[in-house]
């Protein structure tokens, strides 16, 4: 969260449940605020934060915690060695065992404050010994000691050595939001138990890849190129799991498909280390609400791990309980994730009955089906992603992507129609209209995410989009959009498939109960009216 | 040159920090003429344009980053 994306939260944000916390930092802590404040208001409570005076930390340390106030330390490593302070210079000489004493006295001061949420940022050392393997080896004692005491290490990186020297400040402004936020999260934590039920997304988390889309063959989960990282992912899973963490998936998909990697023996996870394996079409928040009172366990011990940023959001706003971690979308974020999400379990000893929770639950669980309860309204996050939907002509240039996409999508998919090149440019010639649509939001570039095929008599021949942007309303604003123009469509060419359940969803929703092929008919201008809402959600363009 | 994008997010920092009302016009400011523009909101002005900016900012440069146009510039070499 940069500058401007926080003041604008914390501006629109009004009300929340407060959050009084003590910041407690040996630098300035002044410029975190607006980015705590705003972190806390996406959480929907109202961070009061509270300082210690600049280089007060070891004082702090030596007095009583005052257990009605939550306290969250940000530790740098000169912390526990002040000698290895940037601010002070290198030390003519530096004493080694002396060092590591007052390292340890530090570490014994923390260790009085078990309510304490700790964060250790793991700066680099100015070279204090003669020899620099000492000196290495010496910070990483510094980080055993935190971690030890159940710090949550912060990335390296967002140490910036300039903004420290120069203000005291120790975090750049490229890392500060991304620290403010892990500082929040740790005042917001309610509890120090470990969570108890880790419930994953599937495709582009467990696996790589769609496995609607792709099939088994065309998803990856294996120790070699892009399956790595979801190999490493379920191999902490299955280690969880072992430790009696119980596991459940829940997935935008069909059951029969989502099940037929954990039967191929190809990986790490079977279908037995799961307590339920839930594939549907409905908001998530709903299935792991079922699946907590199914289990009887309260919705606190819950941890969602998501790729899909609006997945995260939906089940965030309807289930605030739930600890929601976002899958990384690039490999050098990918050791901070799993550091997270393992740190969410801790264990100490691991009993039988630990083991044997999986089999438990799974027997409490027979019967268990996915339900159609409603999710959260995801509107206003949807509003912030600040979404670009444009709408290209493909009836003219290149159609190459558009085709690609009618041919290649499965799930929101009209008909399930392939159609080669030479038959959309027949239909082109002879009077038809090809849209293309591309989406950009904050986050990044989508690409092009969706095509339309109107036939020469007005029909919707194909209409596909992709799966990565479900769940972002596109379907129904460029519909809405469509069916706003001169010469709206008159209707769709409908059928099923054994894949195209969401589309199924989509188009009953806006059109009522269909029946397994035909035209479905729409009213135009009422289905615009209806869906302006979902028009306003994005920056329309057309090129 | 700095797109109008780029320049109006630019302004918006520089007002938002320095907590001068919306409509100030900013190109001109400078450290020693606006009363607000004090050495912590300097930390947190710099703090700003690097995270916005997806720049990293060194203590030489932050010492003379002290007007507008100088920030503006320094943004300009570093091609945002």
């Amino acid at each position: 969260m940069n500058f401007l994306e926080a003041r604008r939260l914390v501006r629109r944000f009004q009300g929340g449940e407060p959050l009084p916390f003590l910041f407690a930092l040996s630098g300035i802590a002044e410029p975190f605020v607006l980015y705590l404040r705003a972190a806390a208001a996406q959480r929907g409570r109202a961070a009061e934060v509270r300082f210690l005076p600049f280089n007060t930390l070891a004082q702090t340390l030596r007095a009583d915690a005052d257990p009605t106030v939550t306290e969250v330390f940000l530790l740098l490593p000169w912390d526990f060695a002040p000698e290895a302070d940037w601010r002070s210079g290198v030390p003519e000489a530096a004493d080694h065992e002396a060092l590591r004493s007052r390292a340890a006295e530090t570490a014994s001061l923390l260790a009085r404050r078990p309510q304490a949420r700790l964060l250790f940022l793991p700066a680099p050392l100015p070279p204090l010994f003669p020899d620099p393997a000492r000196g290495a080896a010496f910070a990483r004692s510094l980080e055993s000691l935190a971690l030890g005491l159940g710090a949550r290490l912060l990335p390296a990186d967002a140490f910036a050595l300039g903004g420290y020297l120069s203000s005291g400040c120790p975090v750049g402004g490229n890392w500060i939001g991304r620290v403010a936020d892990a500082v929040v999260e740790a005042a917001a934590a309610a509890r120090a138990e470990p969570s108890k039920v880790l419930v994953t997304d599937l495709d582009n988390v467990l696996w790589s890849g769609l496995i609607a889309e792709e099939g088994p063959e065309g998803i990856a989960c294996e120790p070699s190129s892009r399956g790595y990282r979801h190999f490493v992912y379920q191999g902490l899973l299955r280690r969880l799991r072992r430790e009696g963490t119980v596991l459940a998936a829940v997935s935008r998909n069909d059951p029969d498909v989502v099940l037929a990697p954990f039967r191929s023996g190809r990986m790490l996870l079977r279908e037995e280390d799961f307590v339920a394996i839930i594939a549907g079409y409905h908001a998530k928040s709903a299935q792991i609400r079922e699946l907590a009172r199914r289990l009887n366990l309260g919705l606190d011990s819950f941890v969602f791990v998501d790729d899909n940023p609006v997945e995260v959001a939906e089940v965030s706003l309807a289930l605030p309980e739930v600890r929601c971690v976002t899958f990384p979308e690039h490999d050098d974020e990918l050791v901070a994730f799993l550091d997270r999400l393992a740190s969410l379990f801790p264990h100490r000893e691991i009993t039988a009955e630990d083991r044997e929770r999986t089999d438990m639950y799974r027997r409490r669980l027979e019967g268990f089906v996915a339900n159609d309860l409603q999710g959260a309204d995801v509107t206003r996050f949807l509003q912030d992603l600040k979404m670009t939907l444009t709408i290209h002509d493909r009836g003219r240039g290149d159609r190459t992507r558009a085709v690609q996409l009618i041919n290649k999508t499965n799930q929101f998919n009209l008909n399930g129609r392939r159609l080669t090149d030479e038959q959309v440019r027949a239909r082109l010639d002879a009077g038809g209209r090809l849209l293309g649509a591309t989406l950009a939001d904050r986050t990044g570039d989508h690409g092009e995410i969706l095509a339309c095929l109107v036939a020469p008599d007005g029909m919707i021949e194909s209409f596909v989009m992709s799966c990565r942007v479900f769940q972002r309303r596109v379907e129904y604003a460029f519909l809405a959009w469509l069916m706003a123009q001169p010469n709206p469509p008159t209707g769709l060419r409908w059928a099923s498939t054994p894949r195209n359940a969401p589309f199924h969803q989509f188009l009953s929703e806006v059109a009522g109960p269909l029946n397994g092929a035909g035209v479905v008919r729409v009213d135009a201008a009422a289905f615009a009216a209806r869906h302006a809402p979902d028009v306003a959600l994005f920056a329309l363009r057309q090129s | 040159m700095m797109t109008d994008d780029a320049e109006s997010k630019l302004q918006e920092i520089v007002r938002a920090t320095l907590e001068l009302p919306p409509d100030a016009d900013v190109t001109g400011a400078r450290q020693l003429g606006v009363e607000s523009w004090d050495s912590l909101a300097h930390v947190s002005l710099m703090l700003a344009i690097e995270g916005e900016f997806a720049v990293s900012i060194d203590v030489a440069d932050q010492m003379q980053l002290t007007s507008y146009p100088a920030i503006r510039r320094y943004l300009e070499e570093r091609g945002v």
